[in-house]
């Protein structure tokens, strides 16, 4: 009895640890930043001067917001879709090798993987400059795919390396030939994996800041913006609108991806 | 006494997991406790380990009351059913690890370990990664671990449930043999049949949180205390009846397929004339003739199914009411074929009576 | 005739060299020859102005190394994201420890409505820390209210700590997870076998939990480290003067000061110190470390 008195408490301690942290560090300046989107004043004061819209509709007036937006959907959907073209190939390869030439192949995929994301932005930058290419949209998708075809190599090859090939070899004694096992068996079950690649290649590369920084010129993607408004009181209550709004969408994507059961590939 | 436990139960919820269990071990005695999944075998192992404390009841070891000790003031160790090796620890590290954690002195811990290891035949091995050895092997490393420590009381949770068959016949004779050798009490839980009667000084049968029968190997087989312990331990050919009569030290029973004797003392309860009652008859207790004898509880039937498995024979024979019976006998020439017309018999003192209601 | 495994994944894989070659040349011409462009600019001589010329010399590093500055700029860089990494340790066990022990089966949600914020581009989200720790942010007007310090203070903004707060928010969810699975495959029995075996809680902490955690310990750092240490934009952002570091050093030299040697100098630098770093977190964990 009093075995299981101590591991509630214990439970209880720590449930309640778990959830001061999580809502501290982690949801209180998220908390805020919705809260001021509706704050009647531009600069965030208390005690709280009055809701309004204000904010909300400013945002439309911003007219490099909305371009620096699709600008960054046009650069993640190619960045994904380029990544999986040469990346998912790759994943093959890496789990069919065997020892001493997988671990050079993974050396090889894995060093953009290791390294701060800095020097991919400044090595990039030297690159591009010294062979004359113009900074532009070109060069950043470029650069993001340096990062993002090792995360799909990585993520599909360890996925593959589990799979039981087994599962191959009984399709074929039951009569598939082998385009059939792939698209029948195979692909169904590393499709997961594919997904949760290519989910988070989308996001991070939507994302991406400070590869993004050192490659793209004059061009704007989201994050550019958001950089170069946040600094200005005047516009940062608009950066905290649009924020506000992509973490409601963004938590009902979540929630259906997480009802399609597509999410825990990734936990 | 070496091990008591007295009225155990136990509760997870709304579930009887344990309803009053009793039992009493001998010092150097090895008991199986023999139980389908679920009923309850493994909750008692772990009450005696002190992993989980009993709702009500008492756990006495050496005499003294156990209950509500931690598992490292109790004289027992326990070998897991996964063996619960540590990964991240070689072999003597695991072996040594209870000794360390009590203390012993570097050259003290080295002497016990070398001492088990030798025992247990994995000298050799004592350096390697616990991943990188046997099935077997590792058995033997669970095994050490434990009874590097001396315990008063072993306690094994199916430990071999992921070796092969040949690996586990193997494994028996050699547990028997470690167990005398080292004279200390073992608490051995099992589902396999096979496996309580090849290991078992003494065996309980547990089913559905119940203790249905604690006896020696010879009486849980010749005596089965409940249909239950009947039908789970070794094979049972079952008639259906209703009692005619009781005379003095006969019981007759009245089944479709004919009248059965029955000696009282294998009639479990007391049955009265008209009772319903099941008769159980052990298939190698069985003759078969080809002429009707003139014993009592002798039958006719027909060969159905002949089945030659190396040292038995089993036969399974059709009752005129359409029901089977199986006999097995060691001789293998008996020239019977499928179809023929045989007689079956019995003796009085093999029957085993059980009221069903 | 049935394909063995390794003919199976020759189908799939190895002899098929259009599967391989593509993406490796890829690499090879727009990561890793940049790569080296960088190191031979950081052995050029520099000038002025975005003006340098060729050369092998070493007097860039020589540079970094011999300036109280830069040094300075490259400890601090460790230690304040060593700072906020043992935090992060710290502070994400518990939680780990908390799903893996009693909320299994709804750890997926847990974790879930850790990453939910993650959705807003973490400038946003550090940027919004100033309503809490700024002049006029939360934690001054609490401290105000309950009378501790009679105006606000600019103390708790742009400065080092500030960057290991905004970090520990930045990534705690990615130190939790590792921890919780490494915590999740530590099978039940391990702990009972220690404690049957007479280990009390903290020992079974110490000798059995701690050790088996290693791998989940050393992914987070490795998940963490490496990003946070060529961070610029959040040092820009928050840290103030004592949070001045490699990455804003590096930025500088090269968009600003023009002194691209220098610059690569720095970059090579830090190339070598996160690769050092990788190096031991391999050696100790074994290459697989890599692609769990």
């Amino acid at each position: 009895m009093s075995v299981r008195k101590n591991w509630s408490i214990a439970k209880l301690l720590l449930g309640g640890y778990t959830a001061s942290v999580v809502s501290l560090l982690i949801y209180l300046p998220i908390f805020l930043l919705i809260l001021f989107s509706f704050h009647a004043k531009a600069f965030f004061s208390f005690p709280f001067a009055g809701f309004s819209l204000r904010w909300y509709m400013a945002m439309f007036e911003e007219e490099f917001l909305f371009r620096s937006l699709g600008n960054s959907l046009i650069i993640a959907s190619i960045v994904t879709a380029a990544a999986m073209v040469l990346g998912l190939p790759a994943a093959f390869t890496f789990a069919s090798l065997r020892g001493r030439k997988k671990d050079v192949f993974i050396m090889f995929m894995a060093v953009p993987f290791v390294i701060p994301w800095l020097l991919i932005g400044v090595a990039s930058l030297i690159f591009y400059i010294t062979v004359g290419m113009e900074l532009s949209f070109l060069t950043v998708v470029l650069s993001h795919l340096t990062y993002s075809i090792p995360v799909v190599v990585i993520i599909v090859g360890s996925r593959l390396l589990t799979y039981n090939i087994r599962l191959n070899e009984a399709a074929m004694d039951l009569g598939a030939d082998q385009l059939q096992v792939f698209r029948k068996i195979m692909l169904p079950q590393i499709f997961p994996a594919v997904a949760a690649a290519a989910l988070i290649t989308f996001i991070w590369s939507f994302d991406n800041f400070i590869i993004t920084y050192f490659t793209i010129g004059s061009d704007l993607t989201f994050p550019i913006w958001v950089w170069s408004s946040i600094r200005y009181p005047k516009k940062l209550p608009i950066v905290n609108a649009v924020s506000a709004i992509i973490v409601i969408v963004g938590s009902l994507i979540i929630y259906l991806l997480h009802r399609k059961g597509l999410l825990e590939e990734i936990i | 006494m070496s091990l008591k436990l007295e009225n155990i139960h136990k509760f997870f919820g709304h579930i009887t997991a344990l309803k009053n269990v009793n039992l009493e071990v001998n010092k150097g005695e090895l008991l199986v406790i023999l139980g389908t999944s679920g009923s309850g075998k493994s909750t008692l192992l772990r009450i005696i380990s002190g992993l989980e404390k009993p709702d009500k009841g008492r756990v006495l070891i050496n005499g003294r009351d156990v209950t509500y000790e931690p598992p490292y003031n109790r004289p027992t160790s326990m070998v897991f059913q996964d063996l619960a090796l540590f990964p991240h620890l070689n072999v003597f590290e695991n072996i040594a690890f209870g000794l360390k954690i009590r203390k012993y002195d570097r050259r003290e811990v080295e002497i016990r370990v070398k001492e088990v290891a030798e025992m247990l035949r994995i000298n050799d091995l004592l350096d390697r990664s616990v991943a990188k050895i046997s099935g077997g092997q590792r058995q033997r490393v669970a095994l050490a671990r434990s009874l590097v420590l001396h315990p008063d009381i072993l306690l094994l949770d199916e430990p071999l449930g992921a070796l092969d068959m040949k690996l586990r016949m193997d494994m028996w004779v050699e547990l028997k043999k470690l167990q005398r050798q080292v004279a200390n009490t073992w608490v051995f839980v099992t589902h396999d049949q096979h496996e309580a009667m090849a290991l078992a000084d003494k065996i309980a049968v547990i089913n559905t949180g119940e203790i249905q029968q604690l006896g020696t190997k010879d009486e849980v087989y010749d005596s089965p205390a409940s249909l239950f312990v009947a039908s789970f331990i070794g094979e049972m050919n079952f008639l259906e009846g209703r009692v005619t009569e009781v005379k003095g030290d006969v019981l007759k029973v009245e089944t479709p397929v004919g009248e059965v004797e029955a000696t009282m003392q294998r009639v479990k309860g007391r049955p009265e004339t008209g009772a319903r009652v099941t008769v159980g008859i052990r298939p190698e207790k069985i003759q078969i003739t080809k002429t009707p004898n003139d014993c009592i509880n002798t039958l006719s039937a027909r060969v159905s199914e002949i089945n030659f498995s190396g040292v038995l024979t089993t036969y399974e024979l059709e009752l005129p009411d359409g029901s089977r019976i199986k006999i097995q006998t060691t001789s293998r020439q008996m020239g019977y074929r499928q179809g023929d017309k045989v007689y079956i018999s019995w003796s009085p003192e093999d029957v085993n009576v059980y009221v069903t209601q | 005739m049935l394909p063995s495994r390794k003919g199976l994944l020759t189908w799939l894989g190895r002899r098929r060299w259009i599967n391989w070659i593509p993406s490796t040349t890829y690499l090879l011409l727009l990561f890793y020859i940049p790569i080296a462009m960088l190191m031979y600019y950081s052995f050029w001589r520099y000038l002025k102005l975005f003006r340098f010329e060729p050369a092998l010399t070493l007097e860039n590093y020589l540079r970094f190394f011999t300036s109280p500055i830069y040094t300075r700029v490259l400890l601090n860089t460790i230690f304040i994201v060593g700072v906020a990494m043992a935090l992060l340790l710290i502070v994400g066990f518990p939680i780990a420890y908390f799903i893996a022990r009693y909320v299994r089966s709804s750890a997926d949600r847990i974790i879930l409505l850790m990453l939910i914020p993650v959705e807003i581009n973490y400038l946003i989200r550090i940027f919004a820390w100033r309503t809490i720790l700024g002049e006029n942010g939360i934690l001054n007007s609490f401290l105000v209210a309950v009378g501790v310090i009679e105006k606000p203070l600019p103390i708790f903004f742009y400065n080092w700590f500030a960057i290991v707060i905004v970090t520990m928010h930045e990534w705690l969810p990615y130190v939790v997870i590792p921890l919780y699975i490494s915590l999740r495959s530590i099978p039940r029995s391990l702990y009972e076998a220690a404690h049957d075996l007479g280990a009390s809680r903290l020992q079974t902490f110490l000798k059995i939990t701690l050790p088996l955690c290693k791998p989940g310990i050393l992914t987070a750092i490795f998940i963490v480290f490496i990003p946070a240490l060529g961070e610029f934009a959040i040092p820009a952002l928050v840290g103030g003067k004592s949070g001045y570091m490699i990455g804003n050093m590096i930025e500088n030299q090269l968009l600003a000061a023009g002194n691209w040697p220098l610059a690569t100098a720095a970059s090579v630098i830090l190339l070598a110190t996160s690769l050092i770093i990788v190096g031991i977190m391999v050696k100790i964990l074994g290459m697989e470390a890599l692609y769990r």
